[in-house]
């Protein structure tokens, strides 16, 4: 029993040494007026237990008497000094600070006064019954407020801070039992009432411990739900796709990691989230000036927050946490500005194209209206007015004529660029080899001299009137430009180079050649690399086609590196080689689109 | 029960708000084989209406055998005119042939949708235009029969 009650003794007296010293240390190193209060209530709780240690074994003299004077005076006001603590974060009723000060004072006076303090034989008598029940009453009330404080400064805090805070208050309580404990048996040595209260004893410094300094293991194990928080909110800062996204899954997040008072974010220059925040602080907030606890600034702006009374002592580390989460939302945010950037860009330009394309739909049917007319009175004129022209006369009616039938294509072709890829159709079997041959027969009927070979060519899957308008610009531009009459054009295929599983198809004629500068450019629109010659039908836009074909089948077109002649490339992706998925049947034909 | 002798002159009301298509229609038209034709026209959608229903400044004419109708056009649109008359019980049996210059898919659909007969797209060309128009009054007066106009 008495190696037990040693041992505890000896046990709380490190404790309360520890906190002591770490309150102490803590006051030197920031030396605020909060560290200055709680150095005054646990370094006057170790200096008692030093003067304890010294003393013990001490034969009672004035010197002793001195000294134990001395550390009652240090001692006795300690839990009004604990009460100031507090009353630095959130204010204590002044009454009640009234009411503990002069209780204190009363006890220390008390205790200077009385004739032979710690006279066993005086123990039980009634100035010291009196003097040792003023001390319960007066510290067990003040630490009972304490305890109530803490306890209540824990409600709606983050983990860690809330359980510091508890756990001080469970301090505050049991160190108050243990005192009404003693207070009940005084002057007892190793009984169960002793035994009881230098339990309670070690026990409430070891929380006061554990609450004001936790150990590095406990405070991350306290910290877990926050750190699980932090990771989801990176999470989904990582995915939002625009600034607002960001800030609105920021701002809730980050008050909670603090449980902070508020949160605003600034982002040029306005205010795209806040919570718990006044109008106030939020203008103060946009304007740049705002009386927030902890600022921190994002590449677009800052996060401002208001911090809670609390988190300043007993959140230094969650603002740690606090910053990481300002971090991530600085990256998150930049992510999201040029992902919206991209994006509008993007809309803008499908809206553009778009629009053009529906502009030269409606402005090609519009042209069609007044060329119909004009070719008509062409007509008659040359029909019914031939013989009163000359044959100037007539030579103009011809070139007008022409014209006509130059605009009408061009028209047309302008009607079918538009429509390529912007009428859906479904893709069917084409066998390659079969259409070059069809094609080859018409193209031999208006040049006859063309001679054309066609190699091994495979099917495709696509639209049946796409396939033979490529198949057919290409041979006709090769039979038209290939400049001599007598072209010879070869048609074959082979396995892409780029794409694996794709098939390139290659025409090629033996002509004049497209020189490597003006490669690109003939797939633009209008784009003719010699004069209109007489006769020719060429618009200019037959490869524009061709390409836009090549392009909405997910494949491409170009010209090879050829100087002998114009080799045309066209790549078909593995896609278009096989059957397409949820294609069950395969129409050959479709009523959505009219043969130009 | 109703004769289908084919009538010696055939009356087509011609819907048109192009000057110059309607000068050239009409021509197409006087000038078709194996029939003898009397063109009526008018040059927006609503004077189609009061045309057929016979009222307004048309009170008294004679209704059409058959009806060119353009889509494009003033104050009420082809499309509106051809669903109002193939809407009406009476008048519905006037064949109609939408005569547009779209080849618009979309057009060539809403077209039919809205009960049209038939969708003519208007050719260049003044021998196109005759030889497309023949082909549709060889197909009305020779293979096919029409129905009397409502009276």
């Amino acid at each position: 029993m008495q190696t037990l009650s040693t041992t505890l003794e000896w046990l709380q007296n490190v404790t309360y040494l520890a906190v002591g010293v770490w309150a102490l240390l803590r006051w030197r190193r920031q030396g605020d007026q909060q560290s200055g209060w709680l150095a005054a209530t646990f370094g006057s709780l170790a200096f008692a237990v030093i003067v304890g240690a010294f003393t013990r074994d001490m034969e009672p003299s004035t010197a002793l008497d001195v000294i134990t004077r001395i550390n009652v005076t240090v001692l006795l006001p300690f839990p009004y000094y604990l009460l100031r603590f507090l009353d630095s974060f959130e204010p204590v009723s002044t009454r009640l600070r009234r009411v503990i000060g002069v209780g204190s004072v009363v006890i220390v006076a008390a205790a200077l006064a009385l004739p032979r303090l710690l006279d066993p034989e005086l123990a039980t008598s009634t100035p010291n019954r009196l003097f040792t029940l003023t001390i319960v009453t007066v510290w067990v009330v003040a630490l009972a407020v304490v305890a109530r404080r803490f306890w209540r400064a824990g409600a709606g805090q983050p983990t860690l801070v809330r359980r510091r805070l508890r756990t001080l208050s469970l301090a505050s309580t049991s160190l108050s039992i243990a005192i009404v404990v003693s207070g009940a048996n005084p002057g007892g040595e190793s009984d169960p009432f002793t035994l009881a209260m230098q339990v309670l004893a070690v026990v409430s410094s070891g929380l006061f411990l554990l609450g004001f300094a936790p150990p590095g293991l406990v405070k991350t194990y306290w910290r877990q739900p926050e750190e699980r928080g932090l990771h989801m909110a990176s999470v989904a800062l990582m995915q939002a796709t625009d600034p607002q996204e960001v800030a609105d899954i920021l701002v809730p997040h980050m008050r909670a990691v603090i449980a902070a008072q508020g949160v605003a974010l600034v982002h040029d220059g306005h205010v795209v989230a806040a919570s718990g925040v006044t109008a106030a602080q939020r203008r103060a907030a946009a304007a740049g000036s705002a009386d927030s606890s902890n600022t921190f600034p994002i590449s677009s702006g800052a996060i401002h927050v208001w911090a809670n009374l609390y988190t300043p002592f007993f959140g230094q580390e969650e603002e740690v946490l606090l910053g990481r989460l300002a971090l991530l939302a600085d990256l998150a945010i930049d992510r999201a500005s040029l992902f919206a950037l991209e994006r509008d860009a993007r809309v803008e330009l499908e809206a553009a194209n778009a629009e053009l394309e529906s502009f030269v739909y409606s402005a090609s049917h519009d042209l069609k209206s007044p060329l119909i007319a004009l070719q008509s009175y062409v007509d008659v004129l040359s029909e019914e007015y031939s013989a009163s022209l000359d044959d100037q006369g007539r030579w103009f009616l011809e070139r007008m004529r022409s014209n006509c039938k130059y605009m009408e294509a061009l028209v047309g072709d302008l009607l079918e660029l538009s429509r390529v890829g912007r009428v859906e159709t479904l893709p069917s079997d084409v066998d390659l080899g079969e259409l070059v041959t069809e094609v080859a027969t018409e193209v031999q009927h208006r040049h006859p001299e063309v001679e054309v070979t066609v190699g091994e060519l495979p099917h495709v899957w696509l639209n049946e009137l796409r396939a033979r308008q490529l198949v057919r610009n290409l041979m006709e531009n090769a039979a038209v430009h290939g400049r001599s009459a007598a072209v010879r054009i070869e048609v074959r295929s082979e396995p892409s180079t780029e794409l694996e599983g794709g098939v390139v198809l290659y025409v090629r004629d033996d002509g004049v050649g497209v020189p490597a500068a003006y490669r690109e450019r003939v797939f633009g629109v209008f784009e003719r690399l010699e004069a209109e010659t007489e006769g020719s039908t060429g618009t200019g836009i037959g490869l524009a086609i061709c390409r836009k074909i090549a392009e909405s089948a997910g494949g491409r077109i170009w010209l090879t590196d050829h100087e002998d002649g114009a080799e045309f490339a066209v790549l078909f992706p593995p896609e278009t080689l096989q059957v397409p998925t949820g294609t069950a049947s395969t129409p050959t034909s479709h009523r959505t689109e009219v043969p130009a | 029960m109703m004769t289908t002798t084919v009538p010696d002159t055939i009356r087509i009301l011609v819907a048109e708000d192009n000057e110059d298509h309607l000068y050239f229609i009409t021509r197409a038209l006087e000038g078709l084989d194996g029939v003898q034709v009397e063109v009526d026209s008018v040059r927006n959608g609503a004077d189609a209406l009061d045309f057929v229903y016979r009222r307004g400044e048309f009170v008294g004419r004679q209704r059409p055998h058959m009806i060119l109708l353009d889509l494009k056009m003033p104050r009420v649109p082809g499309l509106e005119v051809l669903s109002q008359l193939k809407s009406d019980p009476e008048l519905r049996s006037i064949p109609i042939t939408v005569l547009s210059s779209s080849d618009r898919p979309e057009d060539i659909d809403a077209s039919y949708r809205n009960g049209t007969n038939t969708y003519v797209v208007k050719r260049t060309g003044l021998s196109e235009m005759k030889a497309g128009l023949q082909a549709v009054s060889d197909y009305w007066t020779d293979v096919a029969r029409l129905p009397e106009p409502p009276l």
